[in-house]
């Protein structure tokens, strides 16, 4: 008897004035939560300015900053990229090995990246050769901005080599938009 | 009412066939409900905030005997204590403030680096890369102030209602070390932001502790507290970790003594409801128990959510934290004073203090003690913190009522009135002027903001108001279409003219543009120099001298000068 | 009309949203909020860089950073003339860490990157790192107000064509107007090529007192006393020669080697003051310079 009253108690369907008050307050305490959430979320996470890694790094002139192509790539430590030109055009190659996280390094010699910790190595554009990686190396949106500032070209959502129609075009490249390496194609043994 | 489950355990498929599925959740609903809530099922719940009468046996005081957060709470309070009077909940409201200042300090600590090399540019970037950082900030120094008022003020209110008589004194014991811990704690923090006003305020105050006597003892105080013998990276360490972690724990400890001894003790009645020597708060009728559950923790919540709103609102629209400029451990601005709830001590180290005692007609101190930094720094205000520490066993007088304590309650105003003159005395509106031509640079457009006269007249010039050109006071050819600048020239010519000190003073201001958006303003003053017989020195020529006082500052466009 | 505790419930509501509210104002505003704040801290960091400037570098750079010969080159457009020359050369770093380095760790050597340009000493180390008296941030100050010359782009003013005596000690001079030249001695006038004339930076004219040169306080008769001297190796025969070749030939005869030379036989005077001057600029100059007897 007992819990079948609990039950329909539970359930009734009369509101009173302060239930629903109260039921109100509730909402509106909910409603306050969510956007302290908010609020955290946007106050802790970190924002990057103009040249911190994770931000936008203006290089400048694309007919200075880059490497001629069939050159090996050019290293920009502060962003943490290999500025890469091959004849299908310009990319910005994250420095670090998609296997483990180790730096890998230009090897001049064999023209490839070779990973020192696991011996992954990678061709010049990034594209996976041998060893552990299990995909290509991570890239970086590169925009290529006139004088007025305007975005003449920028690097496509599957990270193609981006062409470079004019010397004259500033490059940028923004490390917080990172695409990353198509899944290694592995030879059949 | 519990609900039993039947034996033997039933499987879900078969409690769904035997009860139906409504039923089912119900059943594991209502289980949950019952165990998060330490003993309250949910149709109790719902009773509750329908505001029904509790059933027999009361299952809301099961929280306060089974859960963890209630069970220093009372599970009821005499209605007399539920009102705005006595209490004014400044208790509560002082430990909500904890609360915020500790969660605002955690977040305010992922962007905050206690290093002289970064910690000012840490400032700036809170304010202009972190979103709500200002806000964040605000409130937490909003908060911090507050909670120094709450702690006062429910000090006062103790003293007034005469809660702290027995069995309660040593309840006040734990209150005074609280309130000497609020103020460390929120006078550690003032350091933090590395700007000007914090550098040397805390600079005056650490001074404090180096008058500790013996002067060995105070040599090694002062070594301690600031890692140095002046502050630097060092001393901001210190500050740092006193502010963060050494006086929060100590804090949090010496409240949980207090806490537990006022819900002891209970909540202490208004004086004229008890017979004399009486202390009932223990022993409430049952007619006039108010439970816990849930009127009192509606009000609780109200008031927690008034302090946020008061909080969030006043340092959205009303109130932003001070920073000043990056600490030059090389220049002390005019007008340095220590935080305002150490301005009664300042006030107790000039030498005015004597003539304020000369002009109620009470006897001056020995000039032994009173020039003694240590005597009115150290040794005075240590003793008043030791009679505030002993004064409940000091008091024979057992009765509360109003009517029976004239004295200690005179005492306490008089006390109240004292302290009021102090910190007033303290300020730098008293008895700290610099020379007047100095006084009027400062009061028009200090280096550093100023604690009476702010950013100064000068920046609430609009930019574009600021016409190139050079203007004399004594002939003023005040500018077309800037009026705001017209305004400024003519109260620096008022200020100046009416000023006593500065004998036929003037003033030429010079404004130049420097680069494009930069603009000098450069303030020189004139006024006769005078000699020891108020006669003006003449020069060589025959001429009296005048003397020059020349200032320049820089004014940016983008600076937000004149509300732009 | 409600009871107590349904009053509080409606308040606290209300509160609640009236916070919620505020919240989502300051969530709309922030990002502006934000802005104006960097505009601001930016503002305020080119004004202190500016009352610094004045403190600290305006005596050898000029108030307008326009450079002061002999004593300091000019910053504006100079500063960044010698980065572009050096970022032709291969230089890798940045404009700002070009300039905020050579303010804080000062230059070794007393030329600028161009080396017929000689001042009178080297550019001291400014930055607390190098034991100079300015903090980093203060540094970054500086800084500020110096790229924010460059912000409104460099106007070099033209200079005016003119002959310039150089340091031809042969070529006649007219007569010398002592007025004229104590006019341009005190910057009341500028010399042919639009520069102020320098002298007074490092010369007094109190007995006694040593800028950076020795004082100039009866040049006059001990400009004779001089050409007289055993160790006098100049060619002057006359006060004005001898006047004469001190400026435009400084390192004729160096009076007082171990205090007035840069190194052995080298003048802290800079050699190229007589560029800037026509034979009457130095004419008035020697004329007022004869005064100070």
């Amino acid at each position: 008897m007992a819990e079948a009253q609990a039950v329909s108690g539970a359930m009734a369907p009369g509101i009173t004035r302060r239930e629903f008050l109260t039921y109100v307050w509730a909402a509106s305490m909910a409603l306050f939560m969510a956007e302290l959430g908010g609020v955290s979320v946007l106050f802790a996470l970190p924002r990057f300015k103009v040249g911190e890694f994770g931000g936008i790094f203006p290089f400048g002139r694309a007919g200075e900053v880059l490497p001629k192509v069939g050159e090996g790539p050019k290293e920009y430590p502060e962003a943490k990229i290999w500025l890469v030109n091959t004849e299908k055009g310009i990319l910005a190659i994250y420095k670090v090995c998609t296997h483990l996280g180790c730096l890998y390094k230009w090897v001049p010699s064999n023209f490839r990246f070779e990973c020192p910790c696991h011996g992954s190595k990678f061709q010049i554009d990034g594209t996976y050769i041998e060893g552990p990686a299990p995909r290509n190396l991570d890239r970086f949106v590169i925009y290529l901005k006139d004088a007025s500032g305007r975005v003449v070209a920028q690097t496509d959502a599957e990270g193609n080599p981006l062409p470079v129609p004019d010397p004259n075009l500033t490059v940028e490249v923004d490390t917080g938009k990172k695409i990353l390496g198509k899944p290694a194609q592995r030879k059949q043994a | 009412m519990a609900l039993r489950w039947p034996e033997p355990i039933p499987t879900l498929q078969k409690e769904v066939q035997q009860y139906g599925w409504r039923r089912v959740i119900f059943m594991h609903l209502d289980e949950l409900v019952t165990r998060v809530t330490a003993g309250i099922p949910l149709t109790e719940v719902r009773n509750i905030i329908r505001g029904e009468p509790p059933p027999r046996p009361n299952p809301r005081v099961k929280p306060h005997t089974e859960g963890f957060i209630l069970h220093i709470k009372p599970s009821f309070y005499h209605e007399a204590v539920t009102r705005l009077y006595p209490t004014f909940r400044l208790g509560l409201l002082s430990f909500y403030l904890f609360l915020i200042e500790t969660i605002t300090g955690i977040f305010l600590m992922i962007f905050y680096t206690p290093s002289p090399l970064v910690a000012y540019e840490n400032m700036l970037r809170i304010l202009n890369n972190v979103p709500f950082g200002q806000l964040m900030r605000d409130i937490h120094r909003l908060g911090a102030e507050a909670m120094v008022v709450a702690v006062m003020l429910h000090m006062l209110r103790t003293f007034f209602t005469a809660s702290y008589k027995r069995p309660r004194q040593f309840t006040w014991a734990t209150g005074v070390i609280l309130l000497v811990f609020t103020l460390f704690l929120s006078f550690s923090g003032y350091l933090l932001p590395w700007d000007q006003l914090s550098y040397w305020a805390v600079t005056i105050g650490t001074s404090m502790a180096e008058a500790t006597p013996p002067p060995a003892l105070g040599r090694v105080v002062n070594l301690i507290l600031r890692g140095a013998p002046d502050i630097g990276a060092a001393g901001l360490l210190r500050f740092y970790l006193l502010h963060v972690i050494f006086l929060p724990l100590l804090l949090f400890f010496v409240f949980f003594v207090h806490y537990y001894k006022v819900v002891r003790h209970g909540l202490s009645l208004p004086p004229e409801m008890e017979a004399v020597g009486d202390d009932t708060a223990r022993k409430v009728p049952p007619e006039k128990r108010v439970p816990y559950i849930p009127d009192i923790a509606i009000q609780e919540a109200l008031w927690g959510i008034a302090l946020i709103a008061f909080l969030v609102i006043g340092a959205a629209f009303f109130y932003d934290a001070p920073l000043e400029q990056h600490a030059d451990p090389l220049n002390t601005p005019l007008h340095t004073t220590a935080p305002w709830y150490f301005l009664w001590l300042q006030g107790l180290l000039k030498d005015p203090f004597l003539l304020a005692l000369d002009r109620l007609g009470l006897p001056r101190p020995p000039a032994s003690i009173y020039n003694s930094k240590t005597i009115m720094g150290v040794i005075l205000p240590g003793l008043i913190l030791l009679f505030l520490l002993i004064m409940p066993y000091l008091d024979f007088n057992i009765s509360r009522r109003y009517s029976h304590r004239r004295k200690a309650l005179v005492a306490g105003l008089v006390g109240v009135a004292a302290w009021t003159l102090l910190t007033y005395m303290g300020t730098p509106a008293f008895a700290v002027t610099s020379s007047a031509d100095v006084e009027v640079i400062q009061e028009f457009m200090p280096l550093n903001p100023d604690p009476l006269f702010g950013e100064g007249k000068v920046r609430t010039i609009p930019y574009g108001q600021l016409v190139p050109g050079t203007y004399d006071t004594r002939d003023l050819q005040l500018p077309t279409g800037a009026p705001r600048l017209a305004r400024v020239l003519e109260d620096l010519k008022a200020r100046i003219e009416r000023d006593p000190h500065l004998p036929q003073g003037y003033a030429i201001v010079r404004i130049s543009e420097v680069q494009p958006g930069l603009k000098r303003f450069e303030l020189a003053i004139y006024f006769l120099k005078l000699d020891e017989r108020h006669q003006p020195v003449l020069g060589p020529d025959g001429k009296p001298v005048f003397q020059e006082t020349k200032q320049a500052i820089y004014l940016h466009r983008d600076g937000g000068y004149g509300g732009e | 009309m409600f009871d107590l505790v349904t009053r509080r419930i409606i308040g606290a509501t209300v509160l609640m949203l009236a916070t919620v509210i505020t919240i989502g104002t300051v969530w709309l505003t922030e990002e502006q909020q934000m802005a104006r704040f960097e505009a601001m801290h930016k503002a305020k960091a080119i004004e202190n860089g500016a009352l610094l400037y004045e403190q600290y570098c305006s005596i050898c750079h000029g108030p307008g950073g326009e450079g002061v010969p002999g004593k300091g080159p000019s910053l504006n457009p100079g500063v960044f003339q010698h980065y572009e020359a050096l970022k032709a050369q291969g230089y890798a770093n940045s404009l700002r860490n070009f300039i905020k380095l050579t303010i804080a760790a000062g230059r070794p050597i007393r030329t600028t990157y161009r080396p017929e340009e000689t001042y009178a000493e080297a550019m001291p180390t400014w930055s607390q790192d190098f034991g100079g008296p300015l903090r980093p941030d203060q540094i970054e100050n500086l800084v500020e107000f110096i790229l924010n010359w460059q912000a409104a782009g460099p106007a070099p003013a033209p200079t005016p064509a003119f002959e310039a005596v150089g340091s031809d000690l042969t070529k006649p001079l007219p007569p010398g107007d002592p007025q004229r030249g104590a006019a341009l001695w005190n910057q009341e006038v500028k010399q042919a090529s639009g520069a102020a004339a320098s002298c007074k930076a490092c010369h007094s004219l109190k007995p006694g007192e040593v800028l950076v040169g020795p004082s100039l306080a009866g040049i006059a008769t001990r400009a004779a006393e001089r050409i007289k001297a055993p160790d006098y190796k100049g060619q002057a025969k006359t006060p004005e020669e001898y006047i004469r070749e001190s400026i435009q030939q400084p390192n004729a005869y160096i009076v007082e080697p171990d205090k007035y030379a840069a190194s052995p036989g080298v003048s802290k005077m800079p050699a190229n003051l007589g560029n800037l001057m026509s034979a009457q600029d130095l004419a008035d100059l020697i004329a007022f310079l004869m005064t100070q007897k």
